[in-house]
């Protein structure tokens, strides 16, 4: 059985990488931290991961990113995967948007960018403990 | 002095007897002198004419010594013809009283002896008559006199006045007329041909004037004609006339003559058309004046409203900018905010790292062997060295890779996965064989976990360097952007930096899709307001990717030509319809819904560039619309 999954969405690789880090320091190797560039490099892999019975089981995803939006990349896994926790970290918060993913992706929380790592943390441990 | 009264006779007793009588009835008002004989009467004469005397009548004996009476009379009728004479004879011949008549125009004739009555009432009937012949002379004076003063009046009239007869003849033309008919005598002229005679023209119309019409013709048949349409051709001029004509009737009320005044009016003409060029000059004057100040007052009502449509304009080209600031600030607040959450992130794990390493470092090395040591530090030196950046999916790969080379060197799934997985984010994926004997040791993971931590500082370090120059830089750009030159002074720009401080900020948003492709040709800086510049950029990369949806590709080209910086943006977007092309400069034109654009951008990115003497241009098919600004390439 391998670990579960915790993956990071940002076209920045700055936040990714200390995302990754941040996440890894507080978790440690109970899960496995993964990071995609973009929303179709994130749908892929959540299908490969699922494809070797790897479950993702929380997504930290960006807003504003070339091609799909965090919004619409939250609702399509939302449709496939509906039981994944969903974050939202964005710097520029676009209500409508959020709106939308809370309702057509049960989002579980939105965090804005400069995020503070007790925040994030917190976030994803009440998330987790909801599991 | 009274009229004198003459007795003549050779008889001194009928002297006296004459002069008793005529005294007593004549005495008051005339003088009553003698001669005897006629050579002492014409002597007599002689003296009274000298003394200016009115001799009023002679009574002249006939037969007398030295003369005969109508010797007498005949002489004093030569000197003095308004006196009366009459004889008183009593012998007198036929021959001499015819003689005395004839040649002295005798009044009477009395016969001697004279009845007293008879002479007195001869007398005073000559004396009547002597007196009306005397005033009639009197009067016919004065005729004369006044009828040469009437005509010297004509003549010196300064009109002309001529008279015709009913047959149309001239009988009369003062200087005047005959000066303005260029006539010296009067002409025979019949009233068929007077026009001809005279060369009288119809006004205007370089034809004679028809005869029958003429005023004088007219008046000829009893009209009062006045006429201002004549004309006089002479050889040398053409006179225009006022003419009036008036007939004149007899006693019998026919109408004998007409008379025609006439003068020229050329310089009353040129008068009037002095006087309505005058007035028509005044007018214009006047007009001229009036619009000279009511212009006065609109230019000064222009200026006063062109200062408020500069203050205006600046206003706009500031709230503009304020506009466009603000939907930049959104993006520019994600710009900032990323590498500052980057920065927070890193820093707290580096924290963490240091207090966990930290204590377990000195442990490790007691632990490791020296050889073990100098592999520790082989490894955590090539992962600090590491420079190159994989993409996410490469590092899956490489992992995966790595995971099965680990599996067949007979490492666990478990170890394999965390030990691929630790390297390639070492940036250990090559050449890593050296590194497998210390990992397959018991220790191998721990040591390997703290390498990577120790490296994960580096690479934390590395992180917040990164993310600290974008955030600076989008700080840069925005303080570039909204800084405001105030002193009007124009200043050394480099164009492409300007451009490159405009796509910091709008980074987010080419994000989502938006390539940009820059040619920039070297380009010395130039003489500029960079901000208001920065703003034409702002407008034109924004237009550019509202455009193309934030889909596409910008292809920014600076490039000199002809003495001029030639910056053209181009974007592939839908293009800009052909029916309003011309309107997309026009001030609050705008295709966004309302409030979403003040519709003022391309208007401002026009005036910024005239104010640089520069010039705007564009083209756009659908899939291709380009803007291109030339600006002069002046230097200091």
């Amino acid at each position: 059985m391998s670990k579960p999954v915790i993956l990071c969405v940002d076209d920045e690789r700055m936040v990714l990488d200390s995302l990754r880090m941040q996440l890894s320091t507080a978790f440690g190797s109970g899960y496995k931290y993964e990071a995609a560039e973009d929303a179709y490099e994130a749908l892929d892999l959540i299908e490969e991961l699922d494809g070797e019975q790897i479950s993702v089981i929380v997504i930290i995803s960006d807003w504003l990113m070339p091609g799909i939006k965090g919004d619409d990349f939250l609702i399509r896994v939302h449709d496939r995967f509906p039981k994944v926790i969903k974050i939202m970290l964005t710097g520029q918060a676009d209500e409508a948007a959020i709106n939308r993913a809370k309702k057509q992706a049960n989002l579980h929380c939105c965090l804005l960018k400069p995020w503070s790592e007790t925040e994030l943390l917190e976030t994803i441990k009440s998330a987790l403990s909801k599991l | 002095m009274k009229p004198v009264i003459i007795c003549v006779d050779d008889d001194r007793t009928v002297l006296d007897s004459l002069m008793r009588e005529l005294s007593v009835n004549f005495g008051d008002k005339f003088e009553i002198e003698t001669a005897m004989g006629g050579v002492e009467a014409l002597e007599l004469v002689e003296d009274l004419l000298a003394d200016k005397c009115e001799i009023a009548v002679v009574i002249s004996d006939y037969i007398m010594p030295d003369m005969k009476g109508d010797e007498v009379l005949k002489s004093i009728h030569e000197r003095s013809p308004n006196t009366l004479k009459i004889m008183l004879t009593g012998q007198a011949t036929i021959e001499g009283v015819s003689n005395a008549v004839n040649s002295a125009q005798l009044y009477r004739y009395i016969p001697k002896p004279w009845v007293t009555a008879q002479l007195n009432f001869t007398l005073q009937e000559a004396l009547k008559i002597y007196f009306l012949e005397q005033q009639l002379a009197a009067q016919n004076a004065q005729l004369r006199a006044s009828e040469r003063r009437l005509t010297q009046f004509l003549e010196a009239m300064p009109i002309g006045v001529s008279v015709y007869d009913k047959a149309g003849k001239t009988t009369y033309a003062n200087r005047k007329a005959k000066e303005l008919l260029g006539i010296e005598t009067l002409p025979e002229t019949t009233i068929e041909q007077l026009s001809p005679a005279y060369q009288v023209y119809r006004t205007g119309t370089g034809q004679l004037y028809p005869n029958d019409e003429l005023p004088i013709v007219r008046s000829l048949a009893g009209e009062t004609v006045r006429a201002e349409d004549l004309e006089l051709h002479q050889p040398d001029r053409i006179i225009p006339l006022e003419v009036s004509t008036t007939p004149i009737s007899d006693e019998m009320g026919n109408i004998s003559y007409a008379i025609c005044t006439f003068q020229d009016i050329s310089d009353r003409q040129r008068a009037e058309s002095d006087r309505l060029r005058l007035a028509q000059e005044m007018e214009a004057k006047n007009v001229a004046l009036q619009m000279n100040q009511e212009i006065e007052a609109k230019n000064q009502e222009l200026a006063l409203t062109l200062q408020e449509l500069q203050a205006t304009q600046q206003q706009l080209i500031d709230s503009e900018k304020m506009a466009a600031l603000g939907q930049l600030v959104a993006g520019v607040a994600h710009e900032i905010n990323t590498p500052i959450g980057a920065i927070r992130s890193s820093a707290g794990s580096i924290s963490s790292f240091l207090t966990t390493t930290l204590e377990e470092l000195p442990v490790l090395f007691q632990n490791l062997t020296e050889e073990e040591g100098q592999e520790f530090m082989a490894l955590l030196g090539r992962s600090l060295n590491q420079q190159s950046i994989i993409s996410t999916k490469e590092e899956r790969k490489l992992k995966k890779s790595l995971r099965n080379q680990l599996k067949e060197l007979d490492f666990s799934e478990i170890d394999a996965e965390n030990v691929a997985d630790i390297l390639v984010l070492m940036g250990i994926y090559q050449e890593f064989d050296r590194f497998i004997p210390l990992l397959s040791k018991s220790k191998g993971c721990t040591i390997l976990e703290i390498a990577y931590q120790l490296s994960q500082i580096k690479r934390g370090m590395t992180t917040i360097q990164n993310a600290t120059e974008r955030a600076s830089k989008v700080v840069f750009a925005l303080k570039t952007y909204a800084h405001y030159e105030h002193s009007g002074q124009r200043t050394q720009a480099n164009l492409t930096e300007g451009i490159e401080t405009v796509l910091t900020l709008y980074q987010n948003q080419f994000k989502q899709g938006v390539n940009v492709i820059r040619n920039y040709a070297e380009l010395p800086p130039i003489l500029c307001y960079p901000d208001e510049l920065n703003q034409v950029w702002t407008n034109l990369i924004h237009n550019a990717l509202q455009a193309m949806d934030n889909r596409g590709t910008l292809t920014i080209d600076v490039t000199t030509i002809d003495f001029q910086a030639k910056i053209s943006f181009t974007d592939i977007g839908k293009g800009i319809p052909e029916e309003i092309q011309s309107q997309i400069f026009a001030p609050f034109f705008t295709t966004k819904p309302a409030g979403e654009g003040s519709g003022l951008g391309l208007d401002i990115v026009n005036k910024i560039v005239k104010k640089h003497q520069g010039k705007i241009e564009f083209e756009s098919i659908p899939g291709q619309t380009k803007f291109s600004i030339f600006l002069p390439l002046t230097r200091l």
